[in-house]
C-alpha cells in the first residue's frame, strides 16, 4: 500500500535526519566520503578490472611505460596513414584539418617520450613491440598508410578507424582520479585525451557529411566494427596492465 | 545488470520495487546517468511505489552511437522499455533534457501516462537559452568534455551549493569521465538541433501533471514553466525556492517529497489540476507541502505604479 502523506513525511524525515549528519561534517570529510563511496559503473569486464586494478594499484613507472608504448604505437599508426594527405590536393577543406591531426599526434608522441618515467625493465619494450606487431594487423592499418586516397569507402573505413583511435583509447576512465593534479604523466593522459576530443571533431564531421554512396546504417555498421577491433585491442591491452610487471629472462 | 534490446542498442535500466505497485519512472538529464537517481528511488521504494531509472541512448552504460541520435526516439524507446517490462503506464518524471521527454511522452503516448513530472523542462527555446547551449557545445568541442561539465556548474547550481560543494564537485566531474563518452554526449547534444518547438502539441495533456522550476533556474527559466501551464490544462506549477537549474540534486528531499504528495494526490484522487502556481515549502517536516504563489512571480521586481509608488 503506498504511503501516504503522513508517512511520506516520515519518510522524508528519516532521509533527512541522516542528512543532517552529513551535513555536519567538514567539508574535507565530506568530499572523502563521497569520493570513496561515489559509485563508479564501468562497462565492459577488461575496464572494469583495470579501473579496479588502478584503484589499489599505483600507476608506477612500469605501468606508465607500458601505457606510453601503447599510446604511441597507435598514434605511430594514425601519424603513419595521415602522413599521406600531406602529398595530395589541399584545397578540401578536410585538408587543414588532417593536416593539424598529424602534427598533434606526433606532438602526443614527443610529450610522451619526454614526460614518461621509462622504465628499466627491457621485457616491457619487447612485449610492447608485439602489441604493436597485433595492433597493425588486426586494425589493417598498413592497408591505408601506404596509398593516396579517393573520396570512396576506402577513406571512410580509414575515417572510421582513427575515429576508433581517438574514441575507444580512453585511460582517464579506468586509471585512478586521485592524482590527476599532482603526478605529470596523469596530467598528460588527461590533455591528451582532451586533445583526442578536439581532433575527433574531423573525424565526426567526415563521418557523417562526407559524400560517399553509404547509408546512415551501413556507415554506422563500419565505425562499429571499426571500434569493435580497437576496442579488443585495448581491452587486451588492459588486462596484461592488470597482470604482473614481466620480469626480464635470466641469463642462464 | 539489465539491458533491453532496442533496434539493436542496448539501453541499461533498474527496476525495483514491489511488484504490482504503480510505478514511478526517472528520466535523466544530458550528463546524468541511472544513478543519479539513487536517493530517490530508496525514498520512493520506502513510499511502497517501483521506479524505473534507465540511461538514455548515449548516456551512462546504454549503447552509444557513434554518428547519430535521434531526438525524437526518446520517448519512443521509453514506450519499448514500459512494454518489455509490463509496465502499463507509470509516472513519467524527468529534469531538464528528460523533462522534454517528459512532454513529449505525456503527447505521443497518453495511455501510458498516470502523471507527468516535468522538472527544468522547456517546450521551446528563446535566444538566451540558444547561446548558452551554442556556448556548452563550442566548449565541449573547442576544449573538452570536463570544461563543458564545469560550464555546466554556476548554471545548475546556486552560489550557496557551489561553495558547500566546492570540494565535491571536482569529484563529481572526474567520476563523470567513467560513465560518459565524449562524442556520445556531442551526439546527444547535437541531437537537439533538430529540436523544434512544440508548445501547441502540450495542449493534447490530459494527464495530471505537476511542472517544478527552480526559483534561480537561468537555462530554462520562469517562462518557460509558465508556458506549460497555461497550456497544459490539468496541471499545476510549483516554484522550488533557494534553488538553480538542478534542484533535483541541490534539495532532492524536497523534490522527492513533491513528486510523493502529487502522486498521493493523484492515487486518492484529491489532485486538482487547476493551472494554479505555487511555492514549495522548503521546511521538509512541515505538513504543509505547498503554499499559493500570490503577486507576480513572473517579475523579479516588485511592481511600480505610475508614480513610483510600490
Amino acid at each position: 500500500m503506498p504511503a501516504n502523506k503522513q508517512q511520506i513525511l516520515q519518510i522524508i524525515d528519516t532521509f533527512d535526519k541522516a542528512n543532517q549528519q552529513f551535513a555536519q561534517l567538514p567539508m574535507e570529510t565530506r568530499a572523502e566520503l563521497f569520493k570513496n563511496n561515489v559509485i563508479y559503473k564501468i562497462k565492459g569486464k577488461a575496464r572494469e578490472t583495470a579501473f579496479q586494478h588502478f584503484l589499489k594499484m599505483p600507476l608506477d613507472s612500469d605501468a606508465k611505460t607500458r601505457i606510453a608504448l601503447f599510446i604511441i604505437a597507435v598514434k605511430g599508426a594514425n601519424a603513419a596513414v595521415l602522413k599521406n594527405f600531406e602529398f595530395q590536393p589541399v584545397d578540401t577543406v578536410a585538408y587543414s584539418f588532417l593536416h593539424g591531426q598529424l602534427f598533434r599526434e606526433l606532438e602526443i608522441i614527443t610529450k610522451l617520450q619526454r614526460l614518461t618515467p621509462w622504465s628499466f625493465n627491457w621485457k616491457l619494450y619487447s612485449d610492447a613491440a608485439e602489441f604493436n606487431a597485433a595492433l597493425w594487423r588486426e586494425t589493417d592499418a598498413a592497408k591505408y598508410a601506404g596509398e593516396f586516397f579517393k573520396v570512396d569507402q576506402h577513406l571512410y573505413e580509414y575515417l572510421a578507424l582513427s575515429y576508433a583511435f581517438l574514441s575507444e583509447i580512453n585511460f582517464m576512465s579506468v586509471v585512478t582520479i586521485k592524482n590527476i593534479d599532482t603526478d605529470p604523466f596523469v596530467k598528460l593522459l588527461h590533455d591528451l585525451e582532451q586533445d583526442n576530443g578536439q581532433m575527433i571533431q574531423t573525424q565526426l564531421r567526415l563521418l557523417k557529411d562526407i559524400n560517399v554512396p553509404l547509408t546512415r546504417a551501413e556507415r554506422e555498421t563500419i565505425v562499429e566494427s571499426k571500434r569493435e577491433v580497437v576496442r579488443g585491442i585495448f581491452d587486451r591491452f588492459l588486462l596484461s596492465l592488470c597482470e604482473a610487471t614481466p620480469e626480464p629472462a635470466q641469463k642462464s | 545488470m539489465p539491458y533491453f534490446n532496442y533496434q539493436n542498442q542496448e539501453i541499461h535500466y533498474e527496476f525495483s520495487g514491489p511488484e504490482g505497485a504503480p510505478v514511478v519512472v526517472f528520466i535523466n538529464g544530458l550528463v546524468q546517468r541511472a544513478e543519479s537517481w539513487a536517493l530517490y528511488t530508496r525514498a520512493i521504494v520506502a513510499a511502497g511505489y517501483r521506479v524505473l531509472n534507465y540511461d538514455l541512448l548515449g548516456q551512462g552504460l546504454s549503447s552509444k552511437p557513434a554518428l547519430q541520435i535521434d531526438f525524437e526516439e526518446n520517448q519512443v524507446i521509453l514506450d519499448a522499455l514500459m512494454g518489455h517490462l509490463d509496465i502499463e503506464n507509470a509516472y513519467i518524471c524527468g529534469v531538464s533534457f528528460g523533462g522534454v521527454t517528459v512532454l513529449k511522452f505525456g503527447v505521443e503516448f497518453p495511455k501510458r501516462v498516470r502523471g507527468l513530472v516535468p522538472m527544468s523542462a522547456f517546450t521551446e527555446t528563446d535566444a538566451m537559452m540558444a547561446s548558452i547551449g551554442c556556448n556548452l557545445y563550442e566548449g565541449l568541442v573547442r576544449v573538452g568534455y570536463d570544461y563543458m561539465i564545469r560550464q555546466f556548474v554556476p548554471i545548475n547550481f546556486t552560489s550557496k551549493y557551489i561553495r558547500d560543494n566546492e570540494l565535491v564537485l571536482p569529484v563529481v566531474i572526474k567520476a563523470s569521465y567513467t560513465f560518459n563518452e565524449f562524442a556520445a554526449v556531442q551526439n546527444i547534444i547535437e541531437s537537439i538541433q533538430t529540436f523544434k518547438p512544440f508548445t501547441e502539441d502540450i495542449k493534447k495533456i490530459k494527464k495530471p501533471t505537476l511542472i517544478l522550476n527552480g526559483e534561480y533556474d537561468p537555462l530554462t527559466p520562469r517562462w518557460c514553466h509558465e508556458i506549460m501551464r497555461q497550456n497544459i490544462k490539468n496541471s499545476r506549477l510549483v516554484l522550488v525556492p533557494n534553488a538553480s537549474h538542478a534542484f533535483t540534486v541541490e534539495n532532492p528531499l524536497l523534490a522527492i517529497k513533491l513528486i510523493l504528495g502529487f502522486i498521493d494526490d493523484v492515487e486518492s484522487k484529491t489532485w486538482k489540476g487547476d493551472q494554479s502556481t505555487w511555492i514549495a515549502n522548503e521546511n521538509l517536516s512541515s505538513e504543509t507541502f505547498m503554499f499559493p504563489c500570490k503577486g507576480n512571480y513572473m517579475s523579479t521586481l516588485p511592481a511600480v505604479d505610475a508614480d513610483g509608488g510600490q
